[in-house]
């Protein structure tokens, strides 16, 4: 009697329990709401990614699995637009099997849908977020998801991003630097890095023009010229410096990679969510490593064509090949002139 | 009897009269009175002076790795007023010491206070290399490194209205008490006992000036004397004397001393500079001797104090010895008030009086001035512009400046030696030229030579003449084209690609037809685009503007800055009226990576308090693609290489730069406008009059471009134009297209977007072809050679 009683109690317990594990259908149906989300371009708010707050203060253990979904959540709870996107998004994602109980969905969903680098383990994780996809995985094909098993185990330790290499200072560059005038620029450049660092755009601004006037070969000074625009919400005009620092930036993958990232950011608060995609798989071309871009690409990579796969690991996903045509690829050129030799070939 | 009756009438009478007569006496006397207090209140209430706007160069930015003699620094500190003086003695601000055989420069830096930032005024050390390069900074007193110093701009001249009276307005309690010891002595010694009129001193002089005869000395106190300046006339009359009398006690009544004395010391005139007058003991220690008057000793202070009484009489610079006995006069009184002691005084009287000869070469930059002048004449009303003593800052660079009158002045005296005909007798009528340089990156106007002299003549040519560009306009259809490739356009055009070079004509609008022709009429066949551009060709230009359509030549000259221009042919060979401002900021565009900053020469306006009125921010637009522009800065510099501006090279230019002849029907307008990395300048040579001046650009501009570019360019390090991603150079074969293989008989530099950028290297071209000497080209190929050896078009 007394055993049987135990045995009540414990069946009561296990019952219980096994009523509380319902939930984990809501829970995994809200994973796929937040990677339809994630896969949709919306507007960004330049606050949640402007100089201060994204690019290199976040330490990389911060962005790991649920790291995605609270950073970039939280943005699309913040956009304007975004919210209407998760109160529509139970019409969106009602063909979502209800039938997905796994208790760990989270990892295996965003592994699978490609909604991010981040989740992926140290080798895929470096590439581009749309890199670590399979081509098969997509928010509407998640439910073969589910016949793949069990998701790798997460190993956050392994997951690494690159700091925005305009935070820290310029001791490296000014070191380097190949003349005096660079040399001086590079300091005053360094300045203006600090006067921006204050919170004092306008200054750096001042500091900058004087760098520029010194040497204008300089592609520091655009970047930063670049982040101080941005910096007084001057979007327009940060875009424009961060495309001319570019020019100057190409032999530093990192620094070429931060400025087409903060391209992608101007042009996602300019509504040109195109450009913004492509300017941020730049970047990651660039810098695979680079967070803003893999933070950035991963909300807006569905508006754009997959980038060239060069390797497995850049391969599109599904989902981001229907998107539209693929960017145009540098087809082999025909010979420059292939007309009749001239009569009057002008001499060197 | 009848005696005491008249005068009991008449002291009746007197007393009827004064009974009547003095209450409006004192009605009168009263009024009278209360006006000149009003006067006085709403005088020293309101705007006391009139202060002219000053307007000064940029500053000078000095880090190591520069040559002192590339970056004219001890002509930079002649003109600010630095002396110098014998090492391990600098004692104040504006000394400075070379000592060779240490290497070691030491200068005391002025203090200056620029628009959101202020220059201290420190002890700089600079370790001088045996080149004349600097290699180290470092602050003098704590021997901290600094990585760049910066010396104060210039003052290149004044907007004012009526007479320039040049004072910087100090308040009292800045100035040494030694200083205001120094005038009150010499002026005024019971200044602080008197009530604005001292009975005492007028009686005195008074005597002094019965027994000498004439007038010896005067009795006005300093607010007497500071009435005058302030309300009256320096006639002598008893009016005028009483007037003053009355004002100054009015004064005093009114206003503390210290008030007083602080509008005298800013107030009087102490000598003269030219057209500038000199007023206020802070412009007089800044002119005599260099220093602020914090800086000065007690013999100069004094100095200062006797020049009151006679300021051109006792000016230490013209008049040395009557200054230091002058000077010897006020240390006595000095002494003898107690203000020093015997020992200061035997000090101070044995002093030499060393004056600091003042910087006397004109500085400034007048058609340069005149455009800040009229450009803020827009924003300002005149009022505020000539009396509220606005200080102006701008971009010019006093040392390019007169690099670039150098070099319009040695280029128009050589142009009238070789060839007579341009020398003109009437002043009005000479061979004028212009220049003006920016720095395309940032807009900065950095030298603007308006016209041959400003003294002849004050037209701007750089903003307000209009004249023709002739072939420096050309570039405007290359990018054209270019641009229509990249877009993906019907014609494709590269800077490897050909066009007919032959006798056309341009038939449009229906009936109307023209036919350009060739420099001297020569023709050359096909040619590449990077050629006909190279050789400034009429012919292939015209006919890839009609081939491509006049309207994308004109949609990209209103792009560029020219507005909507008329659909005529002619102007895609610059047959259209433009300024070389214009033209300049065409060429910035390409100069920058195709973004334009416009040009600007002010950077910020200060009001007299050092509030900021307004300042300039740098901001760029894209104008044209990177890549665009890169193609076109290629083709440019193969111009300067060996085109038609190849004679920058024969005069040893040899750094990274491209550029552009430019030379209109008749060559009445001869142009070069070129550019390095860092820097672009356009120069125009011709008559006002348009008169024919039978040289082309390379020959009548060019020396001139070529001379500033070297001279100004010599402190930056030589750099290339940076490659835009996207953008490939490649060695290709012209005959075929494809790239140059080691057999190729001829290549030619090409720049191709990447995507278009031959890959096969010339599959015709062989070592086989090469031993046997046959030519590789299909039947029409020929090895004729067509290298002008002049230049055909401009």
């Amino acid at each position: 009697m007394k055993y049987a009683a135990s045995t009540l109690v414990v069946a009561w317990i296990v019952g219980l329990f096994m009523s509380l594990a319902a939930p984990c259908d809501s829970a995994a149906a809200s994973t796929n709401r937040y990677i339809k989300l994630m896969q949709r371009p919306q507007p960004l708010r330049i606050a949640q990614i402007s100089e201060e707050d994204v690019p290199a203060t976040r330490a990389p253990g911060s962005e790991t699995g649920g790291d995605t979904s609270p950073n970039d959540g939280s943005q699309a709870a913040e956009a304007p637009g975004a919210l209407g996107d998760w109160e529509r998004l139970p019409n969106d994602t009602s063909a979502a099997p209800a039938e997905q109980t796994q208790s760990t969905p989270v990892a295996a969903d965003t592994a699978a849908t490609a909604s991010g680098p981040i989740a992926q383990d140290s080798t895929d994780s470096v590439a581009a977020p749309a890199s670590s996809a399979s081509p098969a995985a997509s928010p509407a094909s998640l439910p073969d998801s589910a016949t793949l098993g069990p998701p790798p185990a997460l190993d956050a330790s392994t997951i690494t991003t690159t700091p925005d290499p305009s935070e820290a200072p310029l001791d490296h560059e000014i070191r380097t630097a190949e003349s005096p005038s660079l040399v001086a620029s590079m300091r005053l450049t360094e300045d203006a890095r600090r006067q921006l660092a204050r919170g004092e755009p306008d200054d750096a601004i001042r500091t900058l023009g004087r760098a520029v006037s010194i040497e204008p070969a300089n592609p520091f000074e655009y970047f930063y010229l670049g982040r101080s625009y941005m910096a007084k919400k001057n979007y327009p005009q940060a875009l424009t410096f961060f495309k001319r620092a570019e020019i100057g930036l190409a032999s530093q993958p990192d620094w070429q990679g931060a400025a087409l990232s903060y391209e992608g950011a101007c042009y996602e608060v300019l509504g040109k969510t195109v450009d913004a995609a492509k300017a941020y798989q730049h970047a990651l071309a660039q810098a695979p490593n680079n967070l803003m871009a893999r933070v950035g690409y991963s909300r807006l990579a569905g508006s754009i064509a997959p980038p060239l796969a060069p390797s497995a690991s850049l391969a599109p996903s599904a989902d981001q090949a229907e998107a539209g045509p693929p960017i145009e690829a540098p087809a082999p050129p025909p010979p420059a002139q292939p007309s009749p030799p001239p009569a009057a070939p002008p001499a060197q | 009897m009848k005696l005491k009756r008249a005068v009991k009438i008449a002291l009746f009478a007197v007393c009827v009269i004064a009974l009547f007569a003095i209450p409006p006496a004192v009605y009168e006397f009263l009024s009278y009175y209360n006006s000149l207090d009003q006067e006085l209140v709403t005088r020293f209430s309101g705007k006391r002076w009139t202060i002219p706007s000053l307007v000064y160069s940029d500053t000078t930015t000095i880090y190591p790795g520069q040559r002192l003699a590339d970056i004219g620094f001890f002509e930079r500190l002649a003109r600010l007023n630095y002396h110098r003086a014998e090492p391990a003695r600098i004692a104040a601000r504006g000394e400075y010491s070379y000592d060779q055989k240490t290497n070691r420069l030491v200068i005391f830096l002025h203090s200056f206070r620029y628009p959101y930032r202020d220059f201290p005024g420190e002890l700089i050390d600079m370790k001088i290399g045996p080149t004349g390069t600097i290699q180290t900074i470092e602050d003098g007193v704590t021997h901290k490194p600094e990585y760049s110093i910066e010396l104060e701009p210039e003052a290149l001249g004044a907007i004012f209205q009526g007479d320039w009276e040049q004072r910087r307005l100090v308040p009292l309690a800045d100035l040494p008490p030694a200083f205001i010891d120094s005038v009150l002595a010499a002026e005024d010694h019971r200044f602080y006992e008197h009530h604005g009129i001292d009975l005492v001193r007028i009686a005195k002089a008074a005597w002094i000036d019965f027994t000498a005869g004439h007038v010896v000395q005067g009795g006005s106190t300093l607010t007497q004397q500071l009435m005058k300046n302030f309300f009256l006339t320096s006639q002598r009359d008893w009016h005028r004397k009483i007037k003053e009398a009355l004002m100054a006690y009015i004064a005093e009544r009114r206003y503390s001393k210290d008030e007083i004395l602080e509008n005298y010391l800013n107030d009087i005139y102490l000598g003269q500079r030219g057209q500038e007058g000199i007023y206020g003991v802070w412009e007089a220690s800044e002119f005599f001797f260099s220093k602020e008057p914090r800086d000065l000793t007690i013999a100069e202070m004094a100095t200062v104090a006797g020049m009151i009484r006679s300021p051109n009489h006792f000016n230490p610079i013209r008049h040395n010895a009557q200054a230091r006995i002058r000077r010897n006069e006020v240390l006595g009184s000095m002494l003898q008030d107690g203000y020093i002691s015997k020992a200061a005084y035997d000090l101070a009287v044995t002093q030499p009086l060393r004056t600091r000869e003042p910087y006397t070469e004109s500085n400034d930059a007048p058609y340069f001035v005149d455009y800040v002048k009229h450009e803020l004449a827009e924003r300002y009303p005149p009022s505020v512009l000539t009396g509220e003593g606005l200080r102006i800052f701008t971009t010019l660079d006093v040392h390019i400046e007169k690099q670039a009158e150098a070099a319009i002045a040695e280029n128009l005296a050589a142009l009238e030696a070789k060839h007579p005909s341009l020398r003109r007798k009437e002043k009005n009528q000479q061979l004028e030229s212009c220049l003006l340089a920016i720095e395309p990156q940032t807009g900065k106007i950095r030298a603007m030579m308006g016209g041959r002299d400003y003294r002849e003549s004050q037209f701007n040519r750089i903003t307000q003449s209009k004249r023709q560009p002739g072939s420096a306009f050309k570039p405007v259809t290359y990018l054209a084209a270019l641009q229509e490739t990249l877009d993906g356009g019907p014609e494709r055009f590269l800077p490897t690609s050909y066009i007919e070079d032959s006798p056309f004509t341009w038939q449009y609008a229906n009936d109307m037809s023209w036919t350009p022709r060739n420099y001297k009429n020569r023709y050359f066949g096909r040619v590449t685009l990077e050629f006909a551009l190279e050789e400034s060709l009429n012919s292939a230009t015209s006919r890839l503007a009609d081939t491509i359509g006049l309207d994308r030549v004109r949609d990209m000259a209103a792009k560029l800055g020219f507005g909507d221009l008329p659909p005529y042919p002619s102007i895609v060979l610059g047959g259209i009226e433009v300024s070389p401002m214009q033209i300049a900021r065409m060429y910035a565009i390409l100069a920058n990576e195709g973004m334009e900053v416009p040009p600007y020469a002010v950077t910020a306006v200060v009001d007299q308090h050092g509030n900021v009125i307004e300042g300039h921010e740098l901001k760029a637009e894209e104008v044209l693609s990177p890549e665009l522009a890169y193609t076109i800065d290629f083709m440019l510099e193969q111009v300067i290489n060996h085109g038609t501006g190849v004679g920058a090279r024969r005069v040893g230019f040899t750094r990274p730069a491209a550029g552009k002849t430019g030379t209109t029907n008749d060559s009445k307008d001869a142009w070069f406008v070129g550019f390095t990395p860092n820097l672009l300048s356009v120069v125009w040579t011709g008559f006002d009059q348009k008169e024919a001046l039978g040289l082309t650009g390379a020959e009548a501009s060019l020396p001139a471009w070529a001379a500033f570019m070297k001279a100004a360019t010599s402190s930056r390090p030589e750099t290339n134009f940076p490659v835009p991603p996207g953008v490939v150079e490649a060695k290709v074969d012209p005959l075929t297209g494809y790239l140059a293989g080691p057999y190729c008989p001829v290549t030619i530099e090409g720049v191709f977007p990447a995507s278009m950028a031959p890959t096969q290297t010339c599959p015709f071209h062989t070592s086989a072809t090469a031993a046997s000497g046959a030519s590789a080209e299909p039947s029409e190929a020929s090895d004729e050679e067509t290298t002008p050896d002049d230049s055909p078009n401009d």
